[in-house]
């Protein structure tokens, strides 16, 4: 990221617009802003925060927003604008380019007659040839892009930095490495994970009902019940066909006793009629049933007539697609042309409104037509062909009737001949007569219960396809579940070793800059960053002198912190995370230091930061600190400003 | 005849209704009526082979029975348009539209030939169950006696004992 330009209209001391183009230079990307105390370069540093991250800024820095609109403009009277507008590239969002972005936030305060004010504020972000966004959105973007608990590592005011450096601050030191070499990113994966893996295994105890296992024995039951039932059926034909067999063979007996052989001839005639009536009699009600199901065809005789009557009265003129023809092309049917007010004309138009439309038409003819089939077809007909199919019948039962009345005749004079066998042989007939229809009866009954059975079984198929379902589901979400966690544990295993590896990376970059950076240098052994991220410096003798350090060392030590996590961020991170690196703003950069730290520093911060921007006053830089800066400094600025109109000015002198 | 919702004149742009629906409370008559019953030694034809026909004939009934009933808040669906023959339902439904409605626009009008036909056999079903299936007896003989209530079929008692 690099700030290319700010812009500032009526914000704070500023009056109308300044603006400021910052070093972008690779090699000269140092920017100066001077300016002595009250100046105006805190209100530069304020308007370059409130531009990114809004009123909580200024809320916890300066106070109310209002104060943030130039007083000379208010004092102008009406509606009053005040507004920062940031233009800055960035690189992370397309790979291949960078892109630039041009942040404004403004803030609009209507003074009162009444002496109260209206203040709103409004922030936007347009990218460059791509897009806009407001509010919400712009910040959200902003947010993405340099989140503001990191950018407070990279813009701040360097008298108030030491931070890190005091006693007790390790919770500062850890959120910082947290946040900006993003260790809390895989910890973030790590807990969503945990999630995951914990939403999963909610899933599964959804999923496996465990109602299975019962559904399978009663469908089993029901099965060895269904087997039972066919082996009763088998059975009970086994002793149908007996029976009928026994029957044959005393009938054969019966016709070799002397004299019955006709009685006998007859009796198989007659059954063997009233088994063809059995059949017939099946065809008339299935014709019967047939006939009755059209039934509604004559009941329907009124609606027929009358839907007759009202499609006869339809006019059957000339269609309308036709008639919309001729008024287009103005002709007549008989093809001469006509215009427009001739009695042709007329009457071509008062067909048409009397015609229906074509689809209309067309139904009302069909419809007409079906009609009189029906009428004709139907009406009558099936009356008629039901009192036939009812008259055969009733002549079929009648045969019927006649029929057995002749069998319990024959059998009357069986049972009564004069013969002790011809007696036995019927009675025993007589019984397996009676025995066939009671076994078939048993018979259809049970084949009935294999039917409800079959059907029983169908269903519990089903639940037991979906119970199946469910838990092959139910099992999958177990290996999802234990791959979430597991993958969790291992990502728990990466982000310890990452921290570790980023709190040892920050530990010897610190150790190495702070020694660069602090005059005496050699003094100090060695910098650690222990697991409790406690900064401690050891002098040679071993000592923690941390608590010793004069405000400047600790300064420095904080500078060589930031320094430190700032050159991590961009070379040392997993690549996935590598950021871009930001540019480097100090407010009062220099303030408590002692002339040979801002040597040191100015000497080494240009190599660390690709973009720095440096606000001092005028006794802050200069002799050989300034000189360190000479070759990197791209821009330079000194503020005015001007007592009598209480305003400030930008001027550029490089 | 009572007035009723023949449906909306001004939704003919719109995909027709292609559902017959009866009051869910008649549902369980259709299904008996099409369903075979054991008896001890053998099977009963159903007296129905098809739900659109009871639906057929409880139209004509209701008709002739002047009972147009609106249909209740729960309904069922029991077949589709699809099911009509063209050669004889379709005809009579129309014509019995047009009866109803005398107006010849209604031939277009599916959603209200449907409506009336709907309400009319709400009408008629009752008593098909009543003859047909809660009356003792063979149901196909039933059947034939229900007919005979009415004019073509009443010749026919003459003829039947």
């Amino acid at each position: 990221m690099k700030i290319n330009s700010i812009e500032l209209k009526n914000f704070r001391p500023y009056y109308g617009k300044h603006t400021i183009n910052f070093a972008t230079d690779d090699e000269r990307h140092v920017t100066v802003i001077q300016g002595v105390n009250g100046a105006g370069k805190t209100s530069l540093f304020t308007a370059l925060n409130w531009c990114l991250y809004g009123d909580g800024f200024v809320k916890r820095n300066i106070g109310h927003i209002g104060e943030l609109v130039n007083r000379r403009a208010l004092a102008d009277g009406g509606m009053v604008e005040a507004s920062v507008e940031l233009r800055f590239t960035y690189q992370g969002i397309f790979s291949d380019r960078e892109v630039e972005f041009c942040a404004k936030r403004e803030i609009q305060r209507d003074l009162r007659l009444d002496g109260t004010a209206r203040t709103t504020t409004q922030l936007s972000l347009e990218i460059t040839n791509w897009r806009e966004f407001q509010d919400t959105e712009a910040s959200n973007w902003i947010q993405a892009i340099i989140p503001e608990n990191v950018s407070v590592h990279f813009f701040f005011d360097g008298e108030k930095i030491d931070n890190f450096t005091r006693p007790n601050r390790e919770t500062e030191v850890e959120s910082a490495i947290r946040n900006v070499l993003k260790v809390e990113e895989v910890e973030r994966g790590m807990r969503h994970l945990e999630d995951v893996a914990s939403e999963y295994q909610r899933q599964v105890s959804r999923h496996a009902s465990g109602k299975l296992k019962p559904l399978l024995e009663v469908r089993e039951t029901k099965k060895s019940l269904r087997s039972k039932l066919s082996k009763d059926i088998g059975l009970l034909q086994e002793e149908v066909k007996l029976a009928k067999k026994q029957k044959q063979d005393i009938d054969a007996r019966l016709e070799d006793i002397k004299g019955l052989r006709k009685l006998i001839d007859e009796r198989k005639a007659i059954e063997s009629e009233l088994r063809q009536f059995k059949d017939q009699k099946v065809e008339y009600q299935e014709q019967t049933r047939s006939l009755a199901n059209q039934g509604f065809i004559p009941l329907a005789k009124p609606v027929l007539d009358k839907g007759l009557e009202i499609l006869r009265e339809i006019p059957t003129g000339l269609p309308d697609t036709l008639l919309n023809e001729l008024l287009d092309k103005r002709q007549c049917l008989c093809g001469r042309p006509i215009h427009d007010q001739s009695s042709e004309m007329k009457a071509i138009k008062n067909l048409l409104n009397q015609s229906i439309s074509t689809n209309l038409g067309h139904i009302a003819q069909e419809t007409h037509g079906d009609l009189k089939h029906l009428v004709r077809a139907h009406v009558e007909k099936i009356p008629n062909d039901l009192k036939s199919v009812l008259s055969e019948e009733e002549k079929l039962e009648q045969n019927v009737r006649t029929n057995k009345s002749r069998l319990e005749e024959i059998e009357q004079a069986l049972e009564n001949f004069d013969h002790d066998e011809a007696n036995n042989l019927e009675k025993r007939r007589k019984e397996y007569e009676q025995s066939i229809p009671k076994l078939e009866g048993e018979i259809n009954q049970i084949k009935g219960r294999i039917q409800e059975i079959d059907m029983e079984i169908a269903k519990l198929s089903q639940k037991i396809n979906a119970e199946k379902d469910s838990n092959a589901k139910a099992e999958e979400l177990k290996r999802y579940s234990k791959l979430a966690d597991d993958s969790a544990k291992a990502m728990g295993k990466i982000y310890e070793l990452f921290a570790e590896n980023m709190r040892g990376h920050v530990q010897s970059e610190t150790e190495q800059i702070f020694k660069e950076l602090v005059w005496n240098g050699d003094h100090f052994r060695e910098v650690l960053l222990n697991k409790n991220y406690e900064l401690q410096v050891i002098d040679e003798s071993g000592e923690d002198v941390l608590p010793e350090l004069s405000a400047g060392q600790r300064q420095v030590l904080s500078l060589a912190f930031i320094a430190a996590m700032a050159k991590i961020a961009v070379h040392e991170t997993i690549p996935q995370l590598t950021e871009e690196p930001f540019p480097i703003v100090m407010d009062t950069a220099f303030g408590r230091l002692s002339r040979k730290h801002r040597e040191n520093i100015t000497r080494i911060i240009p190599n660390i930061a690709n973009q720095l921007v440096l606000f001092v006053t005028d006794e802050e830089l200069q002799g050989q600190a300034k000189a360190n800066l000479a070759s990197r400094i791209g821009a330079e600025y000194e503020l005015e400003f001007d007592r009598e109109l209480k305003t400030s000015k930008i001027k550029e002198i490089w | 005849m009572l007035s009723n919702t023949d449906g909306d004149k001004n939704q003919q742009s719109r995909r027709p209704r292609d559902r017959i629906r009866i009051d869910k409370i008649h549902h369980p008559t259709y299904i008996a009526l099409t369903k075979p019953t054991e008896n001890e030694n053998h099977q009963d034809l159903s007296p129905f082979e098809s739900m659109k026909n009871i639906f057929m004939l409880a139209i004509f009934i209701g008709y002739n029975e002047e009972k147009r009933i609106p249909l209740g808040k729960d309904k069922e669906m029991i077949f589709a348009w699809a099911r009509f023959s063209p050669e004889e339902d379709v005809p009579l439904l129309r014509a019995l539209a047009l009866t109803e409605t005398e107006d010849v626009e209604v031939l277009t009008d599916q959603d209200r030939i449907l409506t009336i036909a709907e309400e009319y056999a709400n009408g008629g079903i009752t008593e098909i169950r009543k003859q047909v299936e809660d009356m003792p007896g063979d149901r196909i003989t039933n059947l034939v006696d229900l007919l005979r209530n009415w004019y073509p079929y009443n010749r026919l008692v003459s003829t039947v004992s």
